[in-house]
This record gives structure tokens, sequence and C-alpha cells, in this order.
């Protein structure tokens, strides 16, 4: 038994050995191939070495030599075969960083990922990076700022680095740069404080500032002096971020009752929603006047947003759900999306609110839709029996179907009228429940036939 | 009979060890299971909260004013991309935190982590089939034949669009789309194949399509 146990072993160590020195030979010959006369199997050669990755250590040398040759296409090919390669390759770092100075600029690209992926953290290679974030190409911009993305050198290497990024013109360099700020967090404020001063950072600053919320209130006084820029765009993003920072930004309140009278429909927008998100309650004479205007969103947003700053109040609250069920019969899609999501916000249980969002179950815009599900499934085991209505009619059920199970073991009530009107019928149903969303899955078990 | 599973639980692990030892790089986001993060449509990402509801009402509502009538071609085309950008950016923000909030959900349970399995993620392409840089797509040779030309083009045009960030976040729904034809396109000709030709083929077509579920700029 031992023996044999042995044998087995032994004869797939030989297996194993046989395959590895195969591989080996394959290395071998795909990086003598390097210097084929033949250009497309040189640069295939290249190809098929990356795909061997980490095995390819071996062709490293000729690679590098590749790498320095006359041919700009073999140079990006083994660029990337050598980040293909991965911190096995990190000898042919410091050639990579001369290789950010080729001429070629899809060989800087290459070389700046290749870095990234060898995991060099040299000061070198680090500040041969930091010069390229300001190529003139933007593919090789965004590699760097990948590549150092990767690296993580510190900081305050990276964070003064991005703020100049965010004032690119080439908005495919700046998503990086955003994203990244967005990862560091509230340690990133000064960073977006700055790019709130340059003209071109100061839109895609304010989305990151946005995001942070509450964490952001150090840039109010920054965000408020944008309330004037000359840019449409920017003023909106900067009054809707000061709404998200919330109840800090309750210094603003002036600034942004004075920005309800903007030229422009979207600032108003913006400002309604900062003030009710700031809880201004002083400026609610100014939203009643918003409320008044002939734009339908703000017939509909200014209400709303009186009813959230003083939600105790009966009559402002009537006044909003009145508004907020108009709204979703609207023919403007936006005026109805935030009809449905005012009353999901609002939590109103008034009588009229569900049947109002059981007919706009059916509405067309996707959007729509999503918000008009939440805002059914936040009325809980009440709203039930009138989305339980809709499983019998074919049409609906799957629609219906879905706000049961975002509603969870709330809609039990409706298991046994679900099993009668789709069970084994409906398979495609059942599948859902199965859904690779992990949350929801745990929600709707009960809902599951077994 | 000990001895045979032995055995065959033996060459498993070596084949396991070989096929890990091959490795692969540009990562290109993979999320740690097979699980898209994907909302339907690009506005739907972007309405969730009445913040977005309101920002997306105002971009609107900013381009369509009779200020906007004005702009020039440059200047609209400026707005357009931003307009995108943002998308991209709220959308890709989601998908971190929904894939964050996943990693540290509780354990699997056996029910789920079957289903999972089913699910199994196809093998990702590697940076010389897929350059992630770039958008560049190295095709397999029967895929390269013209009658696919007009096919995998579009998926040409697309991966080209991700790799730049200029990409609608529902660039998912169009490269599943692109694929589907083409898959279907290359199942009419299975007989003209090799079998190993025509799975490679599938699997490329597979790969691509996973890949395109994910954010480049998250992981590479």
């Amino acid at each position: 038994m031992r023996v044999s146990t042995y044998a087995v072993v032994f004869c797939l160590g030989l297996v194993s050995a046989r395959a590895l020195h195969a591989q080996e030979q394959d290395v071998k010959r795909l990086a003598a191939t390097l210097t084929a006369p033949d250009k497309n199997e040189r640069l295939r050669a290249a190809d098929e070495l990356a795909e061997f990755g980490t095995q390819a250590k071996a062709a490293v040398p000729q690679l590098l030599t590749a790498l320095t040759g006359a041919d700009a296409d073999l140079r990006w090919h083994a660029a990337r075969a050598l980040g293909a390669i991965g911190p096995a390759a990190v000898e042919a770092a410091p050639a990579l960083v001369k290789a950010l100075t080729d001429e070629n600029a899809l060989v800087r690209a290459q070389a700046a990922q290749a870095i990234g992926f060898l995991g060099s953290k040299s000061p070198q290679a680090v500040e041969a990076l930091v010069t390229r974030v300001t190529d003139s190409d933007a593919r090789v911009r965004r590699a760097a700022i990948a590549a150092l993305q990767r690296l993580r050198p510190g900081p305050k290497v990276v964070l003064p680095l991005l703020a100049k990024v965010l004032d690119d013109a080439d908005p495919s360099v700046v998503m990086p740069a955003l994203q990244s700020l967005a990862e560091v967090g509230a340690d990133a404020m000064p960073t977006l404080i700055e790019a709130l001063s340059y003209p071109g950072g100061r839109y895609w600053a304010c989305l990151v500032l946005a995001e942070m919320g509450p964490k952001g209130k150090a840039a109010v006084p920054a965000l408020v002096k944008l309330l004037s820029d000359k840019d449409p765009e920017v003023r909106m993003q900067a009054v809707i971020t000061l709404g998200e920072i919330g109840p800090d930004a309750k210094s603003a309140a002036s600034d942004i009752i004075k920005a309800l009278s903007d030229e422009h429909g979207g600032v108003r927008y913006g400002a309604v929603y900062a003030l009710a998100k700031i809880g201004a309650v002083e400026s609610l004479p100014a939203l009643a006047k918003a409320g008044a205007e002939t734009d339908p969103f703000l017939q509909v947003l200014a209400p709303w947003a009186a009813a959230k700053i003083k939600p105790m109040d009966e009559g402002l609250v009537r006044v909003a759900v009145e508004r907020l069920i108009t709204g979703l019969k609207s023919n403007d899609a936006n005026v109805r999306r935030a009809a449905a999501r005012g009353l999901f916000e609002l939590g109103a249980g008034d009588q009229a609110v569900a049947p109002a969002l059981v007919a706009a179950m059916e509405d067309p815009d996707p959007t729509v839709q999503g918000n008009v599900y939440t805002a059914l499934a936040s009325l809980g085991a009440k709203a039930v029996p009138r989305v339980v209505q809709r499983l019998k009619d074919p049409k609906s059920r799957e629609r219906a179907l879905r706000i049961l199970t975002i509603m969870g073991p709330e809609a039990k009530a409706a298991v046994p009228i679900w099993k009668r009107c789709c069970g084994a019928r409906m398979p495609q149903l059942a599948t859902r429940c199965y859904s690779p969303w992990p949350r929801s899955v745990q929600a709707v078990r009960p809902l599951c036939p077994r | 009979m000990k001895v045979l599973a032995l055995g065959l639980l033996a060459v498993c692990v070596a084949c396991g060890a070989i096929v890990q030892g091959q490795g692969y790089y540009g990562g290109g986001g993979y999320a740690p299971y097979g699980a898209s993060y994907h909302s339907s449509t690009a506005g739907e990402g972007y309405a969730r909260g009445m913040a977005d509801v309101v920002r997306s009402a105002g971009d609107y509502n900013l381009r369509t004013s009779e200020a906007a009538k004005n702009y020039t071609d440059a200047r609209s085309q400026d707005l357009d991309n931003r307009l995108k950008y943002t998308q991209n950016y709220f959308e890709m923000r989601r998908i971190n935190k929904e894939a964050r909030a996943a990693e540290q959900s509780p354990r699997l349970s056996n029910e789920d982590a079957f289903r999972m399995a089913r699910q199994a993620a196809p093998r990702p392409l590697t940076s010389a089939q897929l350059d992630r840089l770039t958008g560049s797509i190295d095709w397999p040779l029967i895929l390269r034949d013209p009658q696919y030309t007009a096919l995998i083009e579009p998926l040409n045009q697309l991966f080209v669009e991700r790799a730049s960030g200029t990409a609608a976040p529902d660039i998912y729904l169009k490269v599943q789309k692109s694929a589907e034809v083409l898959q279907a396109a290359l199942k009419k000709n299975i007989n003209s194949y090799k079998s190993g030709d025509f799975i490679a083929a599938k699997k490329f077509i597979d790969s691509l399509e996973y890949e395109a579920r994910f954010p480049v700029g998250a992981g590479a």
C-alpha cells in the first residue's frame, strides 16, 4: 500500500518535472525568437512570454535587449511582457524607468504600467512616474497615475500631485486621481480644498467632497465662493456639495438662498436640495416662492424640501405629499423620479401614497421604476396587499415580485398567493430569488418556494 | 481503489500547482467573486439618492437651457464628456462600496457557495490577449476570419472606449449584447472548426464579456 503511494507520488513528480522542463524550453525558444528576422514573430514571442507570467523570468535579459532596440513596437511589447512577469523581473526596473522618456508614447505608457506591476518603489522609479503624470499623451498620464496608485509611495508624494491632476483638461486622466482622492478620505481635505481653487479642478473636487458628506465641512468657505463661479455646472455641484455636508454648512444658508434666484434651473434645484439637507428654517419663505414657480421640477422639489426641514409640520408635509403624488403623473421623467424618491425620503404613510405608487409601478423609465419600488417597499407590510394584487396580473407580476423581494420578510403574507399565481409555472421568477445579490438573497428566502 | 483515489487527488494538486504557476497580470479590477455589481442602466446607477436625482435633472436643465443653445460644438462636447465622467465616477464609487460591503459580509452558506460555484468566473484574459491600457484585443485566429469582422468591430471599439475611460457606465450591457451576437455566429460554424479551436474562441468571448463587468480603473 505504502509502496503504491510512493510510486504514484514519484510518477507525479516526474510528470511535473517534465512539464516544467518543457515550459523552460518554450521560454528559451521564445526568448531566442525575440531577435528573429521577422517582425511579427518577434512581437508574437514577446506576447507569448507575457502569457507565461512569472515563469518567463529567464527571458528578462532578452526582453531588456528588446526594450532598448530600434523597433518601437517591439519595445512596447517587451515592456508589457516585463510587466506581466511582475516582481520577478524587478531587475528590469532601471531600464523601464529609462523607457519612460522614450520618444514613442505607447512605450512610455507600457513602461509606466510595467513599473507598477513590478512593484519597484525606488525613489528613481517614483520620481520618474511623477514626471510622467504631466506627459503630453493621455495614455501615459493614466498609466503613470495607475502605477503610482499601485506602488502607494505615500500621501506626501501622491496628494499634491493629485490636486494638479484634477486640473487636467482630459477627464480620462482626472478620473483615476478622483478615485484615489475619494479612497484617501478625510486626509485628502487640504488637497481637495486646493483643487477647488483650480479652474479645471473645482468641478471634480466638488464630486469627491459631496461624497465625503459632513467630513468635508472644512471646505464650506471655499464652496461658498464657488456659488458665484461663472460656470453654472460648477455652481450646481458646489451647492449640492454644501447640501451633502449637511447642518455643518448652515453658515452658507444665506448664500444658498441667494442661489435660489440663479438664472440656471439646475443651480436652483441644487439650492433647494441643499437647504433641505442643511435644515435651514429661515429658507422656508424662499422655498414657498420657489415652489410657486412654473418649473414643474421645483413645484415638486421645493415642497419636499420644506417638509424635510420641518417634518413635524403637518401642513407642510400634507402639501408636499400632494405635490409629490401629482408629480408621479408628470410627463417629465425627472419630475416623476424626484416625486418617487421624495415620497420615499419623506417616509410619508399617507393613505393616498400606496395607491399612487402602485399605479406608478408601470412607469416606462427604469430609474423612475427603481425609485417607485424603493418607495413602495419602504411602506412595508401595509403596502403588501396592493402589491399582491399585481401578482395576479401576469404583465405586472415580475415588477411586483421585485418589490416584494426588496421588502423581504415583511412581505411574507404574499407567499401563499405568489405560490398560487406563479409557483412552478414561472421558473424564471423562482430563479430570480437566487440572483447573485447576496444580501437580498438572505431577505427573500422566506418568499422562495421550497 | 484507495490508491487510485489518492493518485487522482495528487494529479489534481499537481495540475493545480502548474496552472497556478502560469499566473496572469493586469487584473483589470476583477471582483473577489463572480458577481456583477452593475446597475441595469446608466441612469439607474446615477439616480439613486435625491442628490443624484437633483444632479441628473439639473444637468438636463443646463443642457437644454437657452444659454446652452448658444454654446459652441466644442463647449457642448466638453460638457457631455464631463457629464459622462461624472456618471462614471459615481457608478464606480458605488461599485467599489458594494464590493467592499460584499467582502465584509458574513461567510457564505453552502447553498450560496454552490450557486456561485455554478456561476464560476471565466479565466481572465492575459495582457497580450486584452491590453487593458489601450483596450486592444488580440483575437483568436478563427475569430479573425473576415466573416466576423463586422461582429468584432463593436467590441474593439467598446474596449478602446473602456480603456480610455470614455465608456458609459452601461458598457457591460453593450459588450454583453455584442458578445452574444458573436457567440451565435461562431456557433453556427461549429462544424467548420476543430473542437479545441472552437472552445478556445468561445471561452475567449466569455472572458471578454466577463471583463467588461468591472471598471478598468478599479484594479489596474
